[in-house]
């Protein structure tokens, strides 16, 4: 008996074990190849890739693949962060504007004031106005 | 490049000696059901778009290095494991020899049978053989499997191996002589 006739005959019983596995290894098995298939590329699916895209596409796809795909890319990439920006200074001008606001009426409110102006440096009445505020 | 039915009729046509060759690397059932789905996934996600016929050393490259992985990340498991549970030493994991008769299982219903004695003798034998190839050195067990059970040529072993085709014939061979010297010791003659 030559060895090569040796190897087959040791699997011719092995194939002969395969065939014996367990109906739970089967399942697992074939549940497997499921989810192996469920994960093929969508194209896949009984269409050849090439196939699956038409000429106008295959041109469309390969005219595009140089500069503007790249441009569009960085341009969806920085528009968030330009967004965020601007809605930053935005709102510290804004808040520059509100204080600014506030401050000239407090300005404002103590020049129409009938209490003289010296009167609000004065310490016993900064303790009166304290005082009369409880 | 293949279709879907085609890859499912190759997926359902390797699956069981895909399995049965990772469990004679592994010895773990579920070790080795997982390495065929990781197999199979690899090859779905990845080579989806090659020929039918390049799918056979595909898939049988991929099998051997999801193996491959995995003995490398049970090393590193071992070796935290040694290294943070010192109080605790492994008792089944390496150091102990793997006894045919754990993984004999005996028919399912073949008592009634009239030749059941013949098929009780053939499953031992197969026991026995499948045993035999657990005990092969890595290299000699996947050269073998590779060139005579999965009917790869000599040039598609050595390039799922990695190595030479000199060294997948002497890997056969010696594989070869291995298994015939240990069988007729045990009293089989093929």
């Amino acid at each position: 008996m030559t060895e090569s006739d040796q190897a087959k005959s040791i699997c011719r019983h092995l194939d002969q074990g395969a065939e014996q596995v367990s109906f739970r290894i089967q399942s697992r098995l074939e549940e497997a190849r499921r989810r192996a298939l469920r994960s093929l590329p969508p194209v896949s699916a009984g269409v050849p890739f090439a196939a699956a895209l038409s000429p106008v596409q295959v041109q469309t796809s390969s005219s595009t693949s140089g500069r503007t795909p790249f441009w569009w890319r960085l341009g969806l990439t920085a528009a968030p962060a330009l967004l965020v920006l601007v809605g930053l200074v935005v709102g510290d001008a804004m808040q520059q504007d509100r204080s600014a606001e506030e401050l000239a009426e407090v300005d404002s409110a103590l020049l129409t004031d009938e209490v003289p102006l010296v009167a609000y440096a004065d310490h016993g009445f900064g303790v009166y106005l304290k005082n009369t505020r409880r | 490049m293949a279709t879907r039915q085609e890859i499912s009729d190759f997926l359902a046509s390797v699956e069981r000696k895909a399995y049965k060759q990772a469990l004679f690397a592994v010895r773990d059932d579920e070790a080795a059901l997982d390495i065929v789905q990781d197999a199979m996934l690899k090859l779905a996600e990845k080579y989806a778009d090659k020929p039918l016929g390049e799918l056979a050393p595909l898939f049988q490259r991929i099998l051997q290095n999801v193996i491959h992985d995995h003995f490398r990340r049970q090393k590193v498991r071992n070796l935290w494991t040694t290294l943070l549970s010192s109080l605790s030493p492994d008792r089944d994991e390496d150091g102990s020899e793997h006894d045919p008769l754990e993984t004999f299982h005996p028919g399912e219903n073949n008592e009634t049978a009239e030749n059941s004695a013949n098929i009780v003798e053939q499953n031992q034998i197969l026991r026995i053989i499948e045993a035999e190839i657990q005990q092969l050195p890595t290299r000699q067990r996947e050269a073998f499997i590779m060139r005579y059970w999965q009917d790869m040529d000599v040039a598609e072993t050595a390039a799922a191996m990695g190595c030479s085709e000199g060294s997948v014939k002497t890997h056969c061979s010696r594989a070869t002589h291995a298994l015939a010297t240990a069988l007729r010791a045990r009293g089989i003659t093929l």
